[in-house]
């Protein structure tokens, strides 16, 4: 092979006066520029066949985005947060059973097999169904049950992927990419996906979902949600257990483990992994991270596009054993607030096919029986009186909005005024306080103002700050005017 | 502000403004505010570039005008963003904005419980 001289090197880049040629990088003065090449998912320093001298290679970093390469960033952040928060994905179990199958191998672990379920909670029922199930077959000796159905093997999973993966792709990009540009990746995908998955759904649908499965487990769970997820997570089971591992089990043998599972206590199994690196949706921002420079060709890792396939295999999140694999499809609904954190005044927050659900306010988890009761009018002010959890007041607060809590504390009027506005409108707002104050809001009243829709004619109430007296003052100070600015040209 | 166009619509308000701050980065249009339960939107189409600067909604209306309009989402589609014709209203009516330059707001309700002003949001 010839080379081919030009003043632009192999990468694109401008070299001024020098000669050099775009296959392999060497100029002609025989100084020479780096020529790089991936194969394999590893940087490789190799002559091109148009080079015959021996080359010494430096590494040209990137350093800065191309307009294309910052269009790209948007899209990968934006794909990745689509991934979850669309709701529309499910779990692919075909690449599902490819990814998991791989995960295990990369940690020296026999291929699993693998319980498909809905949610989190029903991940639980299966991992107690499913030594149930091998106690009733024979194995009774709980050791030999344990034996059979393994510990939890997230740790090794997790060892290995950093190892095999992680660190690699990082080591990967790192010699090929300057600080600026790794800072605003970071920065726009790893942090942004972390802020929003990560913080919010590694903190809240990750960890806090967790944590209220594990506290929701610990207290045992009630009939409703028996009757909800742990029925259908025992038909689940025994279909893809029977299915997979042992055949032509009898109906009589299944309800003998249904029998059982209801009548114990049921313990809770951990997920995979406490931090990353187990291929569920906490590893959303570090993937986002790499997948951006998988997708514009500074990294080619087999590891690591496998991994990424693993998430993209629709999996939330999965109990790992040896042996088996317990995996819990996305979620069907989030409802988060303009902070991106869960919150749904009027339902639940998350929900998951299967039913299970979890409520929030302002990324609060509260019980679902605050929503209950304000449905069905059982709050009472005695009842809010007595009840000693602030955020749980905080939650009827948000639940009931500033109308039915107004109606239920009683309110008096402390001032009216008429507001006539720019366009010849006249509009009254008034200023309502509790009579009562509240120890928990600092020994404050609840303080409102009210005012008309134009539009609609409708009252609506907005909290205010306690220490207004005036309703002019207390309605601008929700707004950005000041109150002699208060009065608009156009109002609907 | 004395000056200015003040308006309001629902839970949105806006007042035109002198200049776009040199530091406003233009965005795609997109509704100003979108109810999470109602299904409800406050949009502007028409001749209207959008600009965001520290969570500040600012946008730029020209010679062709534009209009503020509350829809519900099922009313709306991206094809509407490039025209002033008025579509079914949700609550709200709408608002013809002549050119200049306009910040949007959220109006606030305040929690007592975490001490912070919210915005709302229907």
């Amino acid at each position: 092979m010839r080379h081919k001289w030009a003043n632009t090197c192999f990468r694109g880049v401008e070299t001024s006066s020098k000669q050099v040629c775009t296959v392999c990088g060497i100029q002609k003065d025989n100084s020479f520029i780096p020529a790089r090449y991936i194969v394999d998912g590893e940087v490789k320093y190799t002559a091109p066949k148009c080079t015959t001298k021996a080359i010494k290679y430096i590494k040209m970093k990137l350093e800065k985005l191309t307009p294309e390469q910052e269009t790209k960033l948007n899209e990968v952040r934006a794909f990745w947060l689509n991934y979850i928060f669309s709701c529309k994905n499910t779990v692919d179990r075909e690449a599902a059973k490819i990814g998991i199958n791989w995960l295990y191998k990369t940690a020296n672990l026999n291929e699993p097999v693998v319980i498909y379920v809905d949610s989190p909670l029903a991940c639980q029922f299966a991992v107690v169904y499913l030594k149930e199930y091998l106690k009733v077959l024979g194995m009774n000796n709980p050791d030999q049950v344990e034996a059979q159905v393994g510990d939890q093997v997230w740790a090794q999973v997790g060892d290995q992927v950093m190892a095999q993966v992680r660190a690699q792709v990082w080591a990967q990009v790192e010699a090929q990419v300057g600080d600026q540009v790794w800072d605003q990746v970071g920065d726009q995908v790893w942090a942004q996906v972390e802020a929003q998955v990560g913080d919010q759904v590694w903190a809240q649908v990750g960890d806090q979902v967790r944590a209220q499965v594990r506290d929701q487990v610990r207290d045992q769970v009630g009939a409703q949600v028996w009757d909800q997820v742990g029925d259908q997570v025992w038909a689940q089971v025994e279909a893809q257990v029977g299915a997979q591992v042992m055949a032509q089990v009898g109906d009589q043998v299944w309800a003998q483990v249904g029998d059982q599972v209801r009548a114990q206590k049921i313990p809770y199994t951990p997920f995979a992994g406490g931090w990353y690196y187990n291929g569920t949706v906490t590893d959303y921002s570090w993937v986002s991270f790499f997948d951006f420079f998988t997708q514009i060709g500074v990294i080619d890792h087999a590891g690591f596009n496998q991994f990424k396939n693993v998430l993209l295999s629709g999996i939330y999140d999965m109990i790992q054993l040896q042996g088996f694999c317990i995996v819990s499809s996305l979620p069907t609904k989030i409802i988060r607030n303009a902070s991106g954190r869960l919150h749904n005044p009027t339902g639940p927050a998350i929900e998951f096919a299967d039913g299970y659900k979890q409520y929030y306010i302002n990324g609060r988890a509260l019980p679902a029986w605050i929503w209950e009761y304000v449905e069905q009018g059982k709050i009472t002010r005695e009842m809010f009186l007595a009840e000693e959890n602030s955020e749980i007041k905080g939650g009827i607060y948000e639940v009931m909005g500033q109308k039915r809590m107004m109606d239920m504390l009683g309110a008096e009027e402390i001032d009216q005024r008429t507001i006539t506005h720019r366009n010849g409108d006249l509009e009254t707002v008034t200023l309502l306080k509790t009579k009562d104050v509240f120890a928990e809001i600092d020994n404050q009243p609840f303080a409102w103002v009210k005012m008309v829709c134009p539009s609609t004619g409708t009252q609506y109430l907005q909290g205010v700050e306690p220490h207004h007296t005036n309703a002019l003052e207390a309605i601008a100070s929700l707004s950005p005017f000041r109150p002699e600015e208060y009065s608009f040209d156009l109002r609907s | 502000m004395t000056n200015s166009l003040r308006g309001h619509q629902g839970d949105v308000q806006f007042v035109s403004i002198a200049a776009l701050p040199a530091a406003a980065k233009k965005v795609t249009n997109r509704p100003i505010a979108l109810g999470e339960h109602s299904g409800h939107m406050h949009v502007i189409t028409g001749d209207v570039e959008m600009f965001e600067l520290e969570g500040r909604i600012i946008c730029v209306v020209g010679s062709d005008g534009a209009r503020l309009q509350h829809v519900h989402e099922s009313n709306f589609s991206k094809e509407c963003y490039a025209s002033t014709k008025e579509l079914p209203i949700a609550d709200h009516g709408s608002h013809f904005l002549p050119a200049g330059n306009y910040e949007f707001f959220i109006q606030n309700s305040y929690n007592p419980y975490s001490k912070l002003m919210e915005r709302v949001i229907d």
